[in-house]
């Protein structure tokens, strides 16, 4: 005889419990907010002082100035004077003053707010995660106990004592692919959760979070494709894909107000990333299992801490379940994505094919977003077992099933969070250094410690950023004035007005000259009197002779139009909610859309009407030494070369200086690209004393800018370099050999298709020196 | 409305449990106390550690040259980490804090003590390769 069956798993009475406790919002935020608030405990009473690693000293600070120019000044923090030289704020994608956790920053100060806006993305992120699941696996019990899991991740912590406050960012992922799931099935709200969240993780400086989003968002859009008897309906196809397009308007214009400030600066100063990050599955698993050590940068396993590894086997169980196959197979694809270049290819390798994607560098990353998958796995496995009790026919056993699920999960979150307080308790910080009133001036500063020199109205031209600030050469940390003339003997400047976004100067002038302001400049400058110009990337007026009272106000073009094209989105919300309120029901879906999609478009048409006028520039780039990349011509006294590599890569001179003080060998290669090249393509460089290799320099990346792939073509490139040789004889008697070669793979090198006979060297080598 | 009433009872309680931990962390964080700031230094120790750290600089920027050769905004970044070490050692001695050693260095070279020292930093640059 078989055994008796519970009818379902719910007549378990402790499962039907939890799911009772589970279904209730506010037993739910406060069992999230518990585990936050120990997990915080250390970091919340530290509050009082300055996190003194590195990240955390420039991106405490950006918070900080922002704080300082709303409290302060009353204007929107769009330029920072503090940080670089000056920087656009809204620009640089790791700033987090542009979401509504910045009024806690106002009101508790920037390093006050930081653990108690940590401790409200935690609260927010496990409730994310407990919607998200609660679409696929209908345990909210199972789900509400699990979920913390999510947010007590080694990730986070490890973010949490780096200073990597914006990383939090990652909390709303979840809540993106939960609207986006609303939203491909026809629910209007959808659009909006999705809408709003990701404008809150862009908003919060999640870069790496806001690039997930759109990326995963995508991907739980496709699982709404249509299937079954639909797959043949143009109805049903025809709503996907207005769902689709209309979703993918909202969320671009949802983030524009931070997407197009950061993608305009990033193209005014491109960035490359090169290398080729790498980790073993055995090393992933070490990331995600081993309990963390307490010193987030050298110590990697556990850095992803997931969690006892035995719930492991319950995210196998989990799979039992067919509608979970696919966050199998997302776990698995985002674990292949982390492996980076590990095994010579592979989705990682892929996606930094694609624009945006190009930029990122760590692949590691995508093991926190694989914690989301793995976690619904793991409730689909307790699920599972829960259904299996059913067969146990001994009921005591099968009511101890439920005690012992709990008790794993609690041992799990133990352990999560007691790794969470011991990185947050291992962080070396310096009480808040006192303020000194004075004039605001730029020092020489220390990007190291950049948080401290506002505190004493100083601004750190020291600059430690991950894409190249545009920054000019002439900042100076010693001016008796921060304002002054290009010519001193035209006439007189001096500053009467100082404010972050806004500058008042009085001028004196016997002739037209030039002011120059010892700040940054950005096309978003505009003076009342005389033209805005960069003098060697240096904010400069060129004015015109006379006495002037002039202002220098910043507002720049992206900003006003990101802006009103984000605001018109959430004024479209608005008018949804505002018809559901006024009839009491939804509008219909497909005009609803229409509105949208098409009132953002408006909003940014709007917005570029009315923004001041912009001049355009060419992007900033130079080499590592400072010098021209781009030039117009070979100066003469460099070696002609005139080699060509396979058929678009020309040589076409070399220089060579002596090795410095330090044994630094300068040279400069001149090259002209005329065609496509691989990505993968690098140049070396060899020296030889005789037939001895002495040194060389490879590079993967010219004038540590472009990749042969992406360089301008058909103009002249300069590739300034420096090889670590040592003293040279005298007469300097070293040959130098170049060529291309493939960075990645069999590094064989790139044939020499044409060169002089005296420059030819053995296997497609060119001498480039004497 | 007698039927309401446990309903009612039940989200205010619910909303208490929600507050209590709320509350506990934003008290905490607002009411979070750091070790007592160290005095300014006398202007004794001010010439003391202006002129350490000026000294230090020649070798801390050939170190850096050596570091990273041709790479200015690397070379700037390694000697300003230099600089920031010999700060926190000279911190310690002198018992002062972080922020008044930079106070220091800002006004020594303000001061021009130091004949061709650097007063700015090379523009930031980030290498291509991390890993």
């Amino acid at each position: 005889m078989s055994p008796a069956l519970h009818p379902l798993p719910h007549h378990l009475p402790h499962i039907s419990l939890l799911d009772r406790l589970g279904r209730s919002l506010t037993l739910r935020l406060f069992w999230f907010s518990l585990f936050s608030l120990i997990a915080l405990w250390v970091a919340l009473g530290n509050s009082a002082s300055l996190n003194l690693f590195q990240d955390a000293q420039f991106l405490m600070g950006y918070e900080e100035h922002a704080v300082r120019t709303v409290r302060d000044h009353w204007q929107m923090p769009l330029w920072d004077p503090w940080s670089c030289g000056g920087q656009y704020s809204l620009g640089n994608p790791q700033t987090r003053m542009t979401s509504p956790f910045f009024l806690l920053s106002l009101i508790l100060g920037a390093p006050r707010a930081a653990p108690f806006i940590v401790f409200i993305c935690m609260v927010l992120g496990a409730e994310g995660f407990f919607r998200y699941a609660r679409l696929r696996t209908p345990a909210p019990g199972l789900i509400a106990l699990v979920a913390p899991a999510f947010v007590l991740n080694g990730f986070l912590s490890t973010c949490y004592a780096l200073g990597w406050i914006h990383f939090f960012g990652f909390a709303f992922l979840p809540w993106v692919l939960y609207g986006v799931h609303l939203a491909m099935r026809g629910h209007l709200r959808g659009h909006v959760i999705a809408g709003i969240t990701i404008g809150v993780t862009i908003g919060f400086g999640g870069n790496y979070a806001t690039v997930f989003a759109f990326f995963f968002g995508a991907i739980e859009a496709l699982f709404a494709l249509p299937r079954g008897p639909d797959a043949r309906s143009r109805a049903a196809w025809g709503r996907f894909l207005a769902r689709g397009a209309a979703l993918g308007v909202i969320l671009l214009a949802c983030t524009a107000y931070r997407t197009y400030p950061v993608l305009t600066e990033l193209a005014r100063s491109p960035r490359v990333m090169a290398g080729s990050p790498s980790h073993s599955l055995g090393f992933l698993g070490e990331m995600s299992f081993v309990f963390p050590n307490t010193q987030p940068v050298t110590d990697l396993p556990g850095r992803y801490y997931m969690g006892l590894a035995i719930l492991s086997v319950l995210a196998i169980i989990g799979l039992f379940r067919r509608r979970m196959w696919s966050r199998g197979f997302l776990v698995v694809g985002i674990v292949l994505a982390a492996t980076g270049y590990h095994f010579g290819t592979g989705p990682f390798v892929w996606l930094r094919e694609l624009p945006i994607f190009n930029v990122l560098r760590y692949p590691e990353r995508f093991l926190y977003v694989a914690a989301l998958f793995y976690h619904e796995l793991v409730i689909s496995g307790f699920l599972v077992l829960t259904r299996l009790a059913r067969r146990i026919p001994k009921p005591r056993l099968a009511l101890a099933v439920v005690p012992a699920i709990v008790l794993i999960t609690l041992t799990s979150h133990a352990f999560q969070t007691v790794s969470f307080v011991r990185m947050t308790a291992g962080i070396s910080t310096t009480p808040l250094p006192a303020e000194i009133e004075r004039p605001f001036a730029l020092a020489r500063g220390n990007r190291w410690v950049m948080s401290l020199f506002a505190y004493e109205s100083r601004g750190s031209i020291s600059c430690g950023e991950a894409y190249p600030v545009v920054m000019s050469p002439l900042l100076r940390g010693d001016l008796p004035s921060e304002v002054y003339l290009a010519n001193p003997e035209a006439g007189s400047a001096e500053r009467t007005h100082w404010s972050p976004n806004k500058l008042g100067i009085h001028v004196e002038l016997k002739e037209p000259t030039r002011l120059l302001v010892n700040q940054n400049y950005h096309p978003g400058w505009h003076s009342d009197i005389g033209e805005v110009v960069s003098n060697q990337r240096l904010l400069a007026v060129d004015l015109p002779a006379g006495a002037h009272d002039l202002t220098l106000s910043f507002l720049p073009k992206t900003a006003v139009v990101g802006l009103a094209t984000s605001l018109a989105t959430v004024l479209g919300f608005c008018l949804i909610g505002l018809y559901r309120r006024r009839t009491g029901s939804n509008p219909r879906e497909l005009p609803a859309l229409a509105v949208l999609a098409v009132i953002p478009l408006f909003g940014g048409a709007a917005g570029w009407v009315m923004a001041p006028h912009e001049a355009r520039e060419a992007p900033i780039v130079f080499n590592p030494d400072g010098t021209d990349l781009l030039v117009d011509a070979v100066p003469p006294e460099a070696t002609p070369v005139n080699a060509v590599f396979g058929d678009t890569v020309e040589l076409v001179a070399s220089r060579f200086g002596t090795p410095d003080a330090e044994g630094n060998l300068p040279g400069e290669l001149w090259f002209r690209i005329t065609g496509p090249v691989p990505r993968a393509i690098g140049v070396f460089v060899h020296v030889f004393d005789g037939d001895r290799r002495i040194a060389q320099g490879d590079r993967e990346v010219i004038g540590g800018t472009y990749f042969f792939a992406n360089a301008p073509k058909d103009q002249l490139i300069r590739h300034a370099f420096a090889i670590k040789t040592g003293p040279a004889p005298t007469p300097m008697t070293w040959r130098v050999d170049a060529g291309l070669y493939q960075v990645y793979g069999d590094q064989s090198r790139v044939p020499v298709t044409q060169v002089p006979d005296a420059r030819r060297g053995p296997d497609n080598r060119v001498i480039v020196r004497p | 409305m007698t039927e309401r009433a446990p309903r009612s009872r039940f989200r205010t309680v619910g909303l208490a449990l929600v507050a209590i931990p709320t509350a506990v962390a934003l008290i905490r964080t607002a009411t979070a106390t750091s070790a007592p700031l160290p005095a300014r230094a006398e202007a004794t120790v001010a010439v003391r550690v202006a002129t350490r750290i000026a000294q230090a600089e020649d070798s801390q920027r050939a170190n850096a040259r050596r570091n990273f050769p041709g790479d200015a905004w690397s070379a700037d970044d390694d000697f300003h980490n230099q600089e920031r070490r010999l700060a926190h050692a000279l911190a310690g001695q002198y018992k002062l804090g972080i922020a008044d050693v930079f106070h220091i260095i800002d006004a020594d070279i303000r001061a021009h003590r130091v004949e061709g020292r650097k007063s700015n930093a090379a523009p930031c640059k980030p290498r291509p390769f991390y890993d």
